[in-house]
């Protein structure tokens, strides 16, 4: 009886010390997964990062595009030359005014 | 004891014995316990010598260690700040930033120089003997640049280049490249930048500081190929943006009329600058030749040169309306007074000046209409040479406008007590006396405006790249010159200058009235010491609407062929300049009320 108690005491602190140990691996491989998790999420967001920053550039250089394609001298251009237009004289110029217009007189009772 | 007497009676037998040969249950245990604590020292020594080892290196070399661990992951990246934005008024870019890819290469890890140097010198350009010696020359650095700021296209051969070859001799760094996307627009205003982004010439040189940015070096982790994995998260703090007072579309109506005329009449240079009378804001200064600030190596001396604050000229006629004011202004002449010149010369101190017209006897407005020589000594003497300095003064000439630009200059004004006999003379019309184009039409508009001498300014305002209004410039009356009677009585003068018998016709325009002055100056030539006869600077100067300013205009055309009064050859290019612009600012004829026309607003 005694005998039988002593191994199954025997074998009940075996397995926790396997526990432990296990405890212990699982633990280290959890570190080292989501170390690696962190260092790939690092790398996801360099490389976001990088479509950021091309992208950024992409848009200053269209803006550039945009500034030179609107500049004065590239619109008179294309208007003499592309479109068949010509620089008014004042005479050709009109001054439109907008004013309030005259309808008919509602009544009202406020 | 019965180990003991075993060892007494068989001592030589025991000390030959070998440990295996005894049996284990014999082992004695006196000997067991010896060995045990032998072992015990030697593993208790072994962590003594490893946890020593441990504060060696963990705690006395610590911050050395670990700083050469961190040069393995973490590397240190220095952030380029972009330069700050320039506007014009309308908020329209002037120069701005693109990113560009720099080709840099590892001297010291390449194998074959000249098998590399084969490859890129296609790409880039240059000649492959060329880059062979920046490598060979390096050949033991880590570091050396072979092509900075390449255009796209480049760029992406580049980049296919570096993959190909897939090893870490060359590398591409992004760089920030300085932009005008308008290319000559407001060369001389702008100025341009080097190629590490420090201002060279114009505003990107006197507001560098506001605009250079703060260089910012950031960590990032590495792994074992050395490319980062950390983003570029953090960004340099780019530097602030600046509004001009400059209008591009007035800009770019000003740059169009001047290449004209440059072109009419082969002048050697021409000058124009807007101004608003009323606050002394510039909107639009203008050179040529010019240059365009995106290649600006291959523009010379002269085709950078800001004439318009650099360049003295000798006004010629145009100084008589600044005569005109001052002896209005002090009541030496009436506008009724009337003065004898039809002899069509006058002798003063030994030299004699001549009428290009001889005119008879002329009001005093008319002397100022017909921009006579011999009228205006007469008013020259009048005045007297104490007050006529006196206000010369005033007016802003021999003194510097403080305009923030680099390179004014302050004109050439002597004072009264070095004058010469014929000085007073000389300089009733406009010799003798040096100033810059930006002096006289902020004369001019002293006049305009009735009566202030305004501070001439160009940005508008210094802004962070968050928004925040850093510096902001107000309109700033540095003097008031002559009282607002004598401006007024001065505009109808000018008013008559390009009326019918003036000699500014040709810078009418039809709808509104124009006020302003001609100018003829001989250039004074060093070679044969005195005036030449053939070289001429040819100007006018002048404000519209003439009752109501809202532009002051000079324009000076540089050594013209074919023409040299400023009626004929300066004129034209004012009349050009402020037609489109009334039609660009939607100026209406003041004349002509016709061509408004009234519509009903939408219900």
């Amino acid at each position: 009886m005694i005998a039988r108690r002593a191994r199954n005491h025997k074998n009940g602190g075996t397995l926790v010390k396997a526990g432990f140990f296990i405890y212990i691996g699982i633990s280290l491989l959890a570190i080292v997964w989501l170390k690696a998790a962190v260092v790939n999420l690092e790398y996801e967001i360099g490389k976001i990062d990088r479509l950021r920053a091309d992208l950024v550039s992409d848009r200053e250089r269209a803006v550039a595009q945009r500034a030179n394609f609107y500049s004065m001298g590239n619109v008179e251009n294309v208007a003499l030359s592309r479109l068949g237009m010509s620089n008014p004289e004042r005479d050709n110029i009109f001054f439109v005014t907008r004013t309030s217009a005259a309808g008919p007189r509602t009544a009202s009772m406020k | 004891m019965l180990n003991r007497k075993i060892r007494r009676g068989k001592t030589d037998r025991i000390e030959t014995r070998k440990l295996w040969d005894e049996d284990p249950v014999e082992i004695p245990l006196q000997k067991s316990k010896k060995r045990a604590f032998v072992l015990v020292t030697i593993i208790l020594f072994c962590f003594a010598a490893i946890f020593l080892r441990l504060i060696n290196l963990m705690v006395l070399d610590h911050d050395k260690l670990s700083q050469r661990a961190a040069q393995q992951y973490i590397k240190e990246k220095v952030l380029t700040p972009q330069r700050g934005v320039i506007w014009d008024r309308r908020m329209k870019e002037l120069a701005t930033n693109i990113e560009t890819d720099s080709l840099f290469a590892v001297p010291s890890q390449i194998e074959d120089t000249r098998t590399l140097s084969s490859e890129i010198a296609p790409i880039i350009k240059v000649s492959t003997g060329e880059i062979d010696g920046i490598l060979s020359k390096r050949r033991k650095k880590s570091f050396a640049w072979l092509a900075r700021r390449v255009d796209l296209d480049t760029s992406h051969k580049l980049s296919e280049l570096k993959e190909r070859l897939g090893n870490g001799d060359i590398g591409i760094v992004k760089e920030p490249k300085r932009c005008y996307p308008k290319g000559q627009i407001a060369s001389h205003i702008l100025g341009f930048s080097n190629i590490d982004d420090h201002g060279i010439a114009g505003l990107e040189l006197v507001y560098n500081e506001y605009l250079k940015g703060e260089v910012k070096s950031v960590s990032v982790g590495v792994d074992a190929r050395g490319s980062s994995y950390t983003g570029d998260i953090k960004k340099a703090m780019p530097g602030n943006n600046i509004i001009l007072t400059i209008d591009e579309g007035l800009q770019y109506i000003v740059e169009r009329e001047l290449a004209a005329a440059m072109e009419q009449w082969k002048a050697k240079a021409v000058t124009a600058i807007m101004m608003d009378p009323m606050t002394g804001e510039i909107l639009a200064l203008s050179n040529r030749p010019t240059y365009d600030p995106n290649f600006p190596a291959a523009a010379g001396a002269e085709e950078k040169r800001n004439r318009a604050i650099t360049d003295i000229f000798e006004p010629g006629s145009t100084m008589k309306s600044i005569l005109a004011s001052a002896a209005l202004e002090e009541k030496a002449v009436s506008l009724r007074d009337m003065f004898d010149v039809s002899r069509g010369a006058i002798t003063v101190g030994g030299k004699t000046i001549h009428d290009v017209h001889r005119h008879g006897v002329l009001n005093f407005q008319e002397i100022i209409q017909k921009s006579s020589n011999v009228g205006a000594v007469k008013i020259g003497q009048r005045l007297g040479a104490a007050k006529y300095y006196e206000y010369i003064k005033k007016f802003g000439f021999g003194d510097k406008t403080g305009i923030d630009f680099p390179g004014e200059v302050r004109g050439i004004a002597r004072n009264v007590k070095n004058w010469s006999g014929t000085s007073l003379a000389a300089m009733s019309i406009g010799q003798e006396i040096g100033m810059t184009p930006l002096q006289m039409v902020r004369a001019y508009s002293a006049i305009a405006n009735g009566g202030s001498l305004m501070k001439p300014y160009i940005v508008s305002d210094i802004i962070s790249p968050s928004g925040k209004v850093i510096k902001k410039m107000v309109p700033t009356e540095e003097r008031r010159v002559i009282s607002k009677a004598t401006s007024d009585k001065m505009k109808d003068i000018l008013k008559t200058v390009v009326e019918e018998g003036g000699t500014a016709q040709k810078a009418s325009i039809r709808g509104n009235l124009v006020a302003g002055k001609t100018g003829t100056a001989q250039i004074f030539d060093p070679k044969i010491g005195r005036y030449s006869g053939d070289r001429f600077a040819s100007s006018f100067v002048g404000f519209v609407p003439a009752d109501n300013p809202r532009i002051a205009l000079i324009v000076v055309v540089y050594e013209p062929r074919g023409g040299s009064y400023g009626g004929l050859v300066a004129a034209p290019v004012f009349r050009n300049i402020i037609e489109h612009t009334f039609a660009y600012l939607d100026v209406p004829m003041e004349k002509d009320e016709n061509r408004v026309v009234l519509v009903s607003a939408a219900q």
